[in-house]
């Protein structure tokens, strides 16, 4: 309510003082084209009191800087341009040596190092136009955890600029791929969001497959040809325990949890045909959820754990459907041109991520959840298997060459725009991205 | 969330093991050679958290402002730190209006992005938005509620497309937000005779309670600024300064770029 | 529920359904029905190196795989005499286990292709129980697109990448 007194007494103040020159009606403009650009900003190394912990404020800034980057949304100035250094950032900068290299933002952060041997950071986020602080904020941890807080602040910076969450502070679990085409090695794997800390999870004597996090990103649901069975395992990340999820006579394979993980939802192989179920991994009952005798495979829950978004081939071609989460009411939501599938529901809600068959072309796009507004997003010869940054703003996928000439994993913008690979370590395929960590 | 990669306890048999595994592996396949590190059960001391507020020395430069709480759930209080005073900004008063000049801003090692490249990106992002450009006239409020000027607005109309062209290339709209009618702001602008913006914008009441309460809004409302502060001093006719010299609503309106 | 326009598709569609309604019994008219004159087996010469009844005999002397369609599953005309030729060594080897892997071409996400390479093991172990081979010395595995033995995007390559491949996997003479 104060903003709105403040506006009116504004208005108020404009009709009671008059205004010099011919008095017309104030003019209307309605601005409805805009120039997508990445936002400057300028972020400096950390400052700190002793050398030691300025090498780690370059390490922070720099990892800042390129999660920024990254996103397409930003674009940090290279700080040679920079004419002030920040020494202090308890003192406000002077804005106009930042608007003289066209900065609209400025973090300035420092690094200390406490009694504790912990590491604490803090930095300000300056609107340079505005000259006001936007964002301010101490983060402390062990100073071996420096890439996570660098995340977080980048995750901070992004959400006070762009009004959404960011997904630095996030893990890709993914499958390394090495070896010759016709005899790849498959290893599980995960990694930071930006590719850093990557650590191989099995050893490659066996393949492994559509790896996906729970929701709180300690478990992994996969698929897995030990001894040439292949069974959908559970992976905790904090035991290093593995076990097979259920014991089937037959292949399991696709797994993705429910939104609340307690839920993991399969297809399982009975007869050459593939079908739909849910377990519930508390009572470890299996609930069947489709029954035509068509392939059913590769669901997808609604963020709201009431739906499930699956691929059938039921109608004739490969079509994405959608059903109740109890199997009720399947029908068919993709009429796009071409085969559709692996649909992957986002988790704002709003859009299903899916992969586009023309032939031998693939590549990767969103379409509401009714199967309006199709959109492609890629276009390569064969992009596959989507997954959505936690914000629903970016996604992973995997993108094959020609000729088996190897497999990279990308990042798409839902805008389309921001195209770029994900660095791994090797070949790498099957991305999956975890939720924000906490 | 613990970090299996922090602590290493070692477990003899296990790492002799991998290491094994992991030099012949490498040594059959790969360059990358990374070795092999099951995770464990170290657990990392979490992140903590606070937020901090300008500090005495930084609310001279800018005063202070009334609270708003941040709607932060992750944040701790610390007792080093005074509590949470964000200024909103919509309501700073900055020290000193005066606008940045854009003609010497020459930064000492130039960045080769130029405007053509970005005028490409923006073109290329509208090729790749496919949606149907829907009717640009729909609720339209400003213009419906302010009745009996519509002479002013065909005079008029030139100034407004002139206005626009040049503000344009500096709104970086935030297209890809999910909900594309929470993002239209509105702005009361004075300009002064040398096209300066004069005093700060105002948010119109109602875009500014919708900023109040919705980040996405707010970050709008902020974009929407930077990009009238950047573009000044706006080109229009000296001789029809009393017909610019307030603009009433500014709007900006992703709406039509946002691709759903 | 979807209109189907091709008539191609249909067909497609109605042996889908056959093949895959046969869990419970056998589709004789599937799969029963041997051609009048199997095509013979290039007269592999049989050297003293190569053992009767071991991996080696089923693979040279037998022939281990068979060839699909894009999309399908049905065993093909061609491939009839191939699998009568497993059937009759698994009679003359009875300790003998076969294991049956269905493969893909890249044509297929991922997960529908596991889905698709267990039908095509599943359809010939079908064809193989129809030849009187018990159901309990056959295994079936679906290795989708993970498998491929030619690289080339093309139909040549994608021809030989959709296959099912029978494995000794026990009781071979060795």
């Amino acid at each position: 309510m104060k903003n709105l007194s403040v506006a009116v007494l504004v208005l108020a103040a404009l009709f009671v003082f008059p205004v010099t020159g011919p008095a017309l009606a104030a003019l209307q403009v309605d601005v409805t084209q805009g120039n997508a650009q990445p936002l400057p900003i300028a972020i400096p190394d950390f400052v700190a009191s002793d050398p030691g912990q300025a090498a780690m404020g370059a390490q922070i800034a720099g990892v800042v800087r390129a999660d920024l980057d990254r996103s397409g949304l930003f674009k940090s100035i290279d700080p040679r341009a920079f004419v002030e250094r920040i020494t202090n950032i308890n003192v406000a900068p002077t804005f106009a040596s930042w608007r003289a290299i066209n900065a609209q933002g400025l973090a300035a952060g420092q690094v200390e190092v406490l009694s504790t041997g912990q590491i604490r950071v803090s930095f300000r986020l300056w609107d340079v136009f505005g000259e006001s602080q936007m964002d301010g904020r101490i983060l402390t941890t062990q100073p071996n955890d420096w890439r996570r807080i660098a995340h977080q602040i980048s995750d901070f910076i992004y959400e006070r600029v762009t009004g959404e969450k960011g997904y630095f502070d996030t893990r890709i679990v993914f499958i390394s791929e090495s070896g010759p085409a016709l005899k790849r090695v498959k290893r599980l794997a995960v990694m930071d969001e930006d590719g850093a800390n990557p650590i191989f999870l099995t050893r490659g004597e066996y393949m492994v497959l559509t790896p996906r996090f729970n929701p709180t990103a300690q478990m992994i649901a996969y698929m897995s040809y030990i001894d040439t069975k292949p069974r959908v395992y559970l992976f905790d990340l904090e035991t290093g325990k593995q076990e097979m999820l259920g014991n089937f006579p037959n292949m399991t394979f696709s797994p993705r949890f429910s939104p609340d993980g307690n839920k993991v939802a399969i297809t399982l192989e009975n007869g050459g045909n593939s079908d739909i179920y849910v377990m519930d991994l508390r009572s470890h009952q299996m609930t069947r959820l489709t029954s035509d005798p068509a392939i059913d495979t590769a669901p997808s829950f609604s963020p709201d754990g009431r739906q499930i978004a699956f691929e059938s081939d039921r109608g004739g071609s490969k079509q994405v459907y959608l059903m109740n989460a109890d199997g009720s009411g399947q029908h068919r939501v993709s009429f796009g041109a071409g085969e559709n599938g692996t649909p992957v529901w986002s988790p704002r809600g709003d859009l299903i991520a899916f992969t586009k068959q023309h032939g031998s072309h693939f590549t990767v796009g969103v379409m509401r959840f009714d199967g309006s507004g199709e959109r492609m997003l890629t276009n390569a010869y064969h992009d596959e298997g989507p997954t959505w940054a936690p914000n629903g703003r970016v996604l992973m996928f995997n993108r094959e060459a020609q000729n088996g000439r190897g497999s990279q994993i990308w990042s798409v913008d839902v805008t389309g725009r921001n195209e770029r690979r994900v660095m791994t370590p090797g070949d790498a395929s099957d991305p999956a991205w975890s939720p924000l960590l906490k | 969330m613990p970090r299996p990669t922090t602590a290493r306890q070692p477990r003899i048999g296990l790492l002799v093991s991998i290491g094994l595994h992991a030099g012949l592996v490498a040594a059959t396949f790969f360059t990358w050679s990374r070795l092999i590190e099951m995770p464990n059960n170290s657990h990392t001391v979490p992140v903590e958290l606070v937020t901090i507020a300008d500090e005495t020395n930084v609310a001279a430069m800018a005063p202070p402002e009334p609270d708003k709480p941040e709607p932060d759930k992750l944040v701790q209080p610390d007792t080093q730190m005074t509590p949470p005073a964000l200024p909103d900004f919509t309501e700073v008063q900055p020290p000193d209006p005066v606008a940045p000049d854009i003609t010497i801003k020459e930064p000492p090692k130039p960045k080769p992005e130029t405007q053509k490249s970005k005028t490409q990106d923006f073109a290329a992002l509208l090729n790749k938005l496919t949606a149907a450009p829907k009717p640009a006239p729909n609720a339209k409020k400003g213009a419906q509620a302010i009745t009996g000027i519509g002479n002013a607005n065909a005079m008029t109309a030139d100034l407004a497309d002139a206005l626009k062209s040049q503000i344009y290339r500096c709104w970086n709209p935030p297209v890809g937000a999910p909900n594309a009618s929470d993002l239209v702001v509105d702005f009361h602008l004075a300009l002064n005779p040398d096209g300066t913006v004069s005093g700060r914008p105002q948010l119109s009441s109602q875009s500014a309670m919708a900023a109040n309460g919705n980040a996405y809004t707010r970050a709008a409302s902020e974009a929407a600024m930077r990009a009238i502060y950047q573009c000044q001093p706006y080109r229009l006719p000296a001789s029809r300064y009393g017909q610019w010299r307030d603009i009433d609503p500014l709007r900006f309106d992703p709406r039509d770029m946002m691709g759903q | 529920m979807n209109r189907i326009s091709s008539s191609v598709k249909f067909t497609v569609l109605a042996a889908a359904l056959l093949m895959s309604a046969c869990t419970t019994k056998p589709q004789a008219t599937n799969t029963a029905p041997p051609p009048a004159s199997p095509p013979p087996m290039a007269a592999a010469p049989q050297t003293s190196s190569i053992i009767p009844g071991s991996e080696q005999d089923f693979k040279v002397n037998v022939g281990d795989t068979v060839h699909f369609a894009l999309n399908q599953f049905n065993i093909e005309d061609a491939d009839r005499g191939t699998l009568q030729k497993q059937a009759a060594w698994l009679a003359k080897y009875p300790a003998v286990r076969l294991t049956l892997e269905g493969d893909c071409d890249e044509r297929g996400t991922r997960e529908f292709n596991l889905a698709l390479g267990a039908r095509r093991a599943n359809a010939i172990k079908e064809f193989l129980v129809a030849q009187g081979v018990a159901t309990g010395r056959l295994e079936t595995v679906s290795y989708g697109k993970e498998r491929p033995v030619c690289t080339e995007s093309n139909e040549g390559c994608w021809a030989q990448n959709r296959r099912g491949v029978s494995t000794v996997t026990g009781g071979a003479t060795s």
